[in-house]
């Protein structure tokens, strides 16, 4: 649905892969702009041009996505009252001819400059925010466009260096192998999910969907819930004897309680230190614990092509600034929910864990399986575009998009099997 | 007990919050005219983004479902939810994933409100189900102000702007 264009590999590159990430952007950047019907002014003297440009934009300003002359015609209004006025309930009022030419007249407009009759042309109504819009409504207007370059980026797929592709491809492999071995989900939603940093590739946690124990078990919830463990909290009890892979010696580290510590701030330095040694020594975390037994695959970071988003600033205007702000306070006060992590899934997740994931302050999903009956990350909405949302993260879909959708229709099939 | 009724009790629950300088929002699941779930926002405690009062009480439910060795389905499908802030997407959904036999709210999410504020998630489940918000609206509304206001004065000041920030980022 609103998936664009594949990644390409770059020129110089010989590696093929059955897959191509698409990313999952608002209707903004993949819509057919629409048009719509304005009144031009034909002048009689190509030389009298920019003297009338600059006496129509003081007069009627506006149109500011578009060139105000082409070829000696220039914009003047809309037929039709905007958006804005429609928005406000207004009536959506004609403006007549006559009517344009006296509004022009009564603000001292020299009406001479033009031929007798003005014309009605369709124009693109709002502005283009990709190169390929710009591009399509150029065809039909010159525009004014100033192409967002991780916009396009992202469109191209430039985004990616290969090890990037790589390592992505290697984790949802993974992902693939926990539905394999323990996914029980529905046809809401299915499937497994892994949760990493992208900073050092580390993969915190891995889950798979058990609905069959617990009506919110999707894959995504549990790995939330695991991560939350990482950080001493959680809410789910977890099988906590054996969540980890490695199984350690009984944290007998600094598990001892500082009891003559008193102070909020040493407290939260003990809380620091004990979260970074889980990070070392109990992730990946894993539900169902057996998880623990897949292959994982070599750590290695993702963020160094990808200009580590969501945890420093690359002037990237469609970061979330407050993400940002936590990501430079991460250092200080320790990792805050999901925050700048990555989460690979088997499948689009259901409106439940995609809101989840938003809440828990993510900075990109991965998905292999489109949910064409409930997935809200491209096929039966866009979440992350809607407006109004505080948080938002970037969607990639189509990662082993064949194996990921064999293996739903297995765990699918086993299902009904029982 | 009428709607009206059950939404001043949940008004109680959420005053109390605020009194104790948490997030005001009142929630309470209904089974058989009884309240067998009631919750707060746990976000900070749990450290886990997703445990907003509903979700606790879905899992409150699940226990008492356990305990009475009853089956959880049909708990839910007889089960009313009254909650005093429309719930967001993620709630809604998984109201909506259980089935639940009908879903009272008072003022709007404009944030996050999955009914109707910010995408409107009952259009894509089946079967329908009963919803219906704006019930003392105001009250509910004015408890949130004065929440951002800072009206209590009994809780400590950090724990009003930690809840605060709660509220802004996870409510
Ligand atoms: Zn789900
Ligand atoms: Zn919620």
């Amino acid at each position: 649905m609103a998936s664009l264009k594949s990644v390409k590999t770059s020129k110089m590159e010989t590696t093929t892969r059955s897959w191509t990430a698409k990313p999952i952007l608002g209707s903004d950047f993949t819509e057919v702009l629409p048009l719509h019907e304005v009144y031009v002014g034909i002048l009689k003297q190509r030389k009298d041009t920019s003297a009338a440009i600059q006496s129509i934009s003081a007069v009627l300003p506006g149109f500011a996505h578009l060139k105000r002359c082409s070829n000696g015609k220039l914009l003047l209004a809309p037929l039709r009252s905007n958006e804005l006025s429609r928005a406000n309930g207004e009536e959506d009022i004609t403006l007549g001819e006559d009517e344009l030419k006296n509004q022009l007249k009564e603000r001292g407009f020299d009406l001479s400059l033009f031929e007798d009759k003005f014309q009605v042309t369709k124009v693109p109504a709002k502005a283009p925010r990709t190169k390929l819009q710009a591009g399509e409504a150029s065809k039909i207007w010159p525009v004014n466009f100033h192409p967002d370059q991780t916009i396009e980026r992202l469109i191209d797929g430039s985004i990616f260096d290969d090890d990037c592709l790589h390592a992505i491809e290697r984790i949802m492999s993974l992902v693939i192998e926990a539905a394999r071995l323990e996914a029980v989900g529905d046809v809401r939603c299915t499937g497994a999910a892994a949760v990493v940093d992208p900073e050092d590739g580390r993969i915190l946690a891995i889950s798979a969907a058990r609905v069959d124990q617990h009506p919110m078990w999707h894959a995504a919830m549990l790995a939330v819930d695991l991560v939350a463990r990482l950080h001493d909290g959680g809410a789910w009890r977890l099988n906590d004897e054996d969540l980890t892979k490695r199984r350690m010696d009984e944290g007998t580290l600094d598990e001892r309680v500082d009891s003559d510590v008193e102070t909020e701030n040493l407290n939260f330095k003990d809380r620091l230190r004990k979260i970074k040694r889980k990070y070392e020594e109990e992730t990946p975390l894993c539900y169902p614990t057996s998880l623990s037994s897949l292959t994982f695959p070599v750590q290695m970071p993702l963020e160094t092509q990808v200009g580590r988003k969501g945890r420093r600033s690359d002037g990237d205007r469609v970061e979330d600034p407050q993400q940002e702000e936590y990501g430079r306070n991460v250092e200080k006060c320790g990792p805050y929910l999901c925050t700048g992590y990555w989460v690979f899934l088997l499948m689009e997740p259901c409106p439940m864990c995609a809101m989840a994931l938003l809440h828990s302050r993510v900075a990109m999903i991965f998905y292999g399986a489109v949910n064409q009956n409930l997935g809200v990350l491209g096929s039966r909405a866009v979440l992350h575009t809607v407006p109004g949302l505080n948080h938002r993260y970037r969607v990639w879909s189509g990662i082993l998009e064949r194996e990921c959708r064999q293996m739903v229709e297995e765990i699918n099939a086993r299902k009904s099997l029982k | 007990m009428d709607i009206s009724a059950w939404m001043d009790v949940a008004l109680q629950k959420a005053e109390e919050s605020l009194r104790a300088g948490e997030v005001p929002v009142g929630c309470l699941f209904i089974y058989n005219n009884e309240i067998i779930a009631t919750g707060n926002n746990t976000v900070n405690e749990t450290c886990n983004a997703t445990r907003h009062a509903e979700i606790n009480c879905i899992d409150q439910v699940l226990k008492f479902c356990k305990e009475k060795c009853l089956q959880y389905e049909t708990v839910f499908r007889n089960l009313d939810v009254v909650v005093t802030v429309e719930p967001c997407i993620m709630c809604i959904s998984a109201l909506l994933q259980l089935q639940v036999h009908s879903i009272i709210y008072g003022c709007a999410n404009d944030r996050f409100g999955g009914c109707v504020s910010v995408l409107e998630v009952p259009k894509f489940y089946d079967p329908k189900v009963l919803i219906q918000g704006n019930v003392k609206k105001e009250q509910a509304m004015k408890l949130l102000k004065d929440f951002y206001k800072g009206v209590n004065p009994n809780a400590p000041d950090s724990k009003v702007k930690r809840k605060k920030e709660t509220l802004l980022t996870e409510k």
